[in-house]
């Protein structure tokens, strides 16, 4: 009996093991094959040549419903994107004969997000990620992305056209031979730098009453300095009488890092901290500009213009201080047209200000008065499909952003319905919504999902008569005065050898210096010390990956 | 092989199965939790070899091609993951020393109040926390204890200067036990009032007969007799002691108490979800590091309390 109970212990145990082995299987092996109506295309084992023929096709049959799963961060909860009293999506959804799935992704958990879809093979239908080159490689490598068939640039020009100007998908294309995802491109022909420069578009915004009431000139940009004396004359006067809730700066950890080391430093971008100095590769956190600013972030913490707890300010409280307590005398946040009407708007609503009598937009030069912002690419997210999408289902999502990218459709998304919306009146389009709002705001649908389609909207949003024509004339100025001031080498333009550089050594790399630099700011010791600590606590992972910048790349 | 040298009897097979089902009820509604165990703690197991694995997602965890030892090679050169495991060593050894005894002391406190409907009310007081998450209690903190906070508050009414609580290095440890204590102890109380409620009343009569203290009683008695359970609890702490206390310091943590905040659960949530690369095969093999740490520390600690006389988690001493 004994040698029963030992056999069903053994029996119990074995069961668990083949339990183990399998829900730990190869995938390969138990999954089901697809199936044979819906072709799929996009694995490593795609046969391209019969996907080249069927992306080749011209017809357009669209009698087959589908439902497109769509994950992305920024989606409003409470809106209904299938709604049928949206014309928006009514528009696209009838015209393409689809609806929606939405999934929402917190922004914090973006990246978590996204990786545990892809290694589970469990992508929807259309994800947006924040592109991550050493991730993205991993993925194509293992097959986890769809592989777009050959030739796609020709049957859907608009949107390959919108690639040309991002950048990076041809980049990308160049250097693994195949497109696997598709940038969402902020400017195609509006930018007004010159191609390739594309200075951040945020912006420092200052109370201008504040400023005059304590004597500091009126300008569109400061030096680091003259933006602390500022600060500290907010400080020592109070001129809009807030009393003890004062803060001449409020700025989030990641805000201060932007104003104070961002603006003295050029490589300091948590995407982009490399950079060639002559034959030899450097790490931008480790440059004498850098310590500059970690610096003055200190002297501004000690000398009390920063929140006291400014580390734990969360979501959108910083510039809330701003725009909603008033209590703020700096905050850093968008430039756009639509983003100084958001600000108007919301200071007339919670304040009772005028925006245009109260506020100032600006941005920070480093003393020396060079501008200086990180290489960034013309894009924010990138469009990925699920390996396994049907193909028809594919090109049908591929037609609408075709149409998205067009010139009708841009003004669609951006301006709404002509006649309803907007219309012509001597040769230019005249808005016939209400002063203030946008197609946005009438049909909430647009935003994020037809707003962020494959154009992102800082491109229109200059040209948009939604806007008032002095918030675009003084985004265009800023953009130009940015470009002028960076033209010594702080405002460079994206080196993609670099960008695309993967290897381990640099997949290892983790950074989050704005936590990290706060960290220093607001301990007690020698700054100098703690960054130099700092810079040899990473020298593990970072030499290597220097040197490898200086064996690989020409 | 060993002497039976207790003069009990082996239950045998169709014994064990006859009391089975003699108790049936009991067993059936213990069969969740197995059924839980087995899902959850027994089956991941085998993921455990992705270890020594590099993680390739379409030829799953078995398919994927073996790496050997490179991972903890990678993982023992860095500095962050050796200062991680020594800081949530301190942590969660203070916690075993300086909360581990609160439940204790909490559970013989209560068992002292007389008046019995005040010492219901404090129950329910002192284990209502268990059921707030730690991403709510860490709001909590933060809003009294802020700049702006209740605390701070009081302190300016009484001509005080502001104390920075939330960001301070050197407070963010106290405040971990201490928030620690305010959830937790409650509710671990509870098993040690099971405990004393289990303690035969007739000792403590004959004890008022030979007129013993209120202290004698609890120190001579309550103590004595809750004593194998503390030692179990003990050691169940102590095999959690690299595990314990995610949830609360990711939540608690800030960039001014970045240095001090990250724990080895804190290093393996970075490497995991915060670098340019997600790599399963390098996590794993530190959770694996992790679990290993934690059954020589539940190991020891069992090791040493048979040495001690006491009974150890599977009972009776070698």
């Amino acid at each position: 009996m004994e040698k029963l109970f030992k056999k069903s212990i053994a029996l119990v145990l074995a069961s668990i093991m083949a339990l183990s082995m399998a829900a730990c299987g190869d995938k390969a092996e138990t999954k089901p094959a697809v199936s044979q109506k819906e072709e799929t295309v996009g694995t490593a084992e795609t046969n391209e040549g019969e996907a080249t023929a069927e992306a080749t096709v011209e017809e357009k049959d669209y009698s087959e419903h589908y439902t497109y799963s769509y994950a992305s961060t920024q989606i409003t909860e409470s809106t209904d994107y299938n709604s049928p009293d949206d014309a928006m999506t009514q528009y696209w959804e009838q015209k393409y004969n689809f609806d929606w799935d939405i999934i929402s992704i917190s922004s914090d958990k973006w990246d978590q997000t996204v990786n545990t879809w892809a290694y589970a093979e469990d992508l929807p239908d259309v994800t947006i990620f924040d592109y991550k080159h050493p991730q993205m490689m991993d993925w194509v490598d293992q097959g986890l992305v769809f592989k777009f068939p050959k030739g796609w640039q020709e049957r859907w020009p608009n949107v390959a056209k919108v690639q040309e100007y991002g950048g990076l998908q041809l980049a990308f294309e160049e250097l693994t031979g195949d497109t696997y995802f598709l940038a969402r491109t902020s400017y195609a022909t509006n930018l007004p730098c010159t191609p390739g420069i594309n200075p951040t578009n945020m912006m420092v915004y200052i109370r201008k009453d504040w400023a005059e009431a304590v004597g500091i000139e009126i300008k569109d940009y400061y030096t680091i300095d003259e933006v602390m004396e500022y600060a500290r004359r907010v400080k020592e006067q109070d001129p809009g009488k807030v009393g003890k809730d004062l803060i001449p700066m409020g700025l989030s950890s990641s805000n201060c890092y932007s104003v104070f080391v961002s603006s003295c430093s050029t490589y300091t971008s948590n995407n982009y901290y490399l950079y060639r100095d002559g034959d030899d590769f450097k790490w931008g956190l480790a440059d004498p500009e850098t310590l500059e600013g970690l610096k003055i972030w200190r002297q501004a913490f000690d000398e009390g213009l920063l929140n006291k707890e400014f580390y734990s300010y969360s979501g959108s409280e910083d510039v809330e201080d701003f725009y909603v307590r008033g209590v703020s005398g700096l905050m850093w946040y968008q430039g756009g047209a639509r983003y100084q009407q958001d600000v108007a708007n919301r200071m007339r609503d919670n304040l009772g200000l005028e925006y245009d009598d109260v506020v100032k937009q600006i941005f920070i030069t480093a003393n020396d008065g060079t501008y200086h912002s990180a290489p960034r690419g013309n894009f924010w997210g990138v469009i990925m499909f699920n390996p396994d999408i049907p193909i028809e289902k594919w090109e049908r999502y591929m037609d609408m952003l075709d149409e998205s990218c067009s010139q009708e459709g841009q003004v669609l998304i951006r301006m709404g319905f002509e006649g309803t919306d907007w219309e012509m009146k001597d040769g230019e389009m005249v808005s016939l919504l209400e002063e203030g709002k946008d197609a946005r705001s009438k049909y909430p649908s647009i935003y994020p999902v037809y707003h962020q389609l494959c154009m992102l909207s800082d491109d229109f949003v200059l040209i948009n008569p939604n806007y008032p024509k002095k918030y675009r004339d003084l985004t265009i100025k800023m953009y130009k005065l940015k470009e002028e001031l960076g033209k010594d080498g702080g405002c460079p333009p994206i080196d993609y050898d670099i960008y695309l550089y993967s290897s381990d050594a640099t997949a290892a790399l983790s950074f989050e210096y704005e936590k990290e630099f706060a960290n220093i700011v607001v301990n007690n010791g020698d700054v100098e010390t703690e960054w130099k600590n700092w810079l040899d606590s990473w020298a593990y992972l970072m030499d290597p990956v220097l040197k490898e910048l200086k064996d690989n790349i020409d | 092989m060993a002497k039976n040298t207790t003069g009990v009897k082996k239950p045998t097979f169709k014994k064990t199965m006859k009391e089975v089902a003699r108790f049936k009820g009991v067993y059936l509604i213990m069969l969740p939790a197995i059924i839980w165990y087995i899902l959850f703690s027994y089956v991941p197991m085998a993921g455990l070899s992705l270890a020594f694995k590099s993680y390739k997602a379409k030829l799953g965890i078995w398919g994927s091609p073996f790496t050997g030892f490179s991972h903890f090679e990678k993982l023992f050169q860095d500095p962050r993951f050796i200062d991680s495991v020594i800081r949530t060593l301190k942590i969660n050894g203070g916690r075993l020393i300086l909360t581990f005894p609160c439940a204790i002391i909490l559970a013989l406190l209560l068992n002292e109040l007389r008046v019995g409907r005040l010492k219901k009310v404090l129950q329910v007081t002192f284990t209502f926390p268990h059921f707030l998450s730690w991403v709510i209690i860490a709001s909590i903190i933060t809003n009294v204890l802020s700049f702006d906070g209740i605390v701070n508050s009081a302190i300016d009414l009484l001509g005080g200067e502001y104390v920075n609580f939330i960001g301070n290095a050197k407070l963010f440890v106290p405040l971990v036990y201490i928030t620690e204590v305010w959830k937790g102890a409650g509710w671990s109380s509870i098993i040690y009032m099971a405990a004393i409620a289990g303690i035969d009343q007739e000792q403590f009569e004959a004890a008022d007969i030979d007129g013993a203290s209120r202290w004698d009683k609890v120190w001579r008695i309550t103590l004595p007799s809750i004593l194998p359970t503390i030692i179990i609890m003990f050691i169940l702490a102590a095999g959690n002691v690299m595990t314990k206390g995610f949830d609360q310091i990711f939540n608690m943590n800030n960039a001014a108490v970045q240095k001090v905040s990250q724990t080895l659960d804190m290093y393996i949530y970075n490497v995991t979800f915060n670098a340019k690369k997600t790599d399963f095969g390098y996590s794993t093999a530190i959770s694996m590091f992790r679990s290993v740490v934690n059954l020589i520390f539940l190991i020891a600690a069992n090791t040493i309390t048979k040495k001690l006389g006491g009974n150890g988690l599977m009972g009776g001493n070698d």
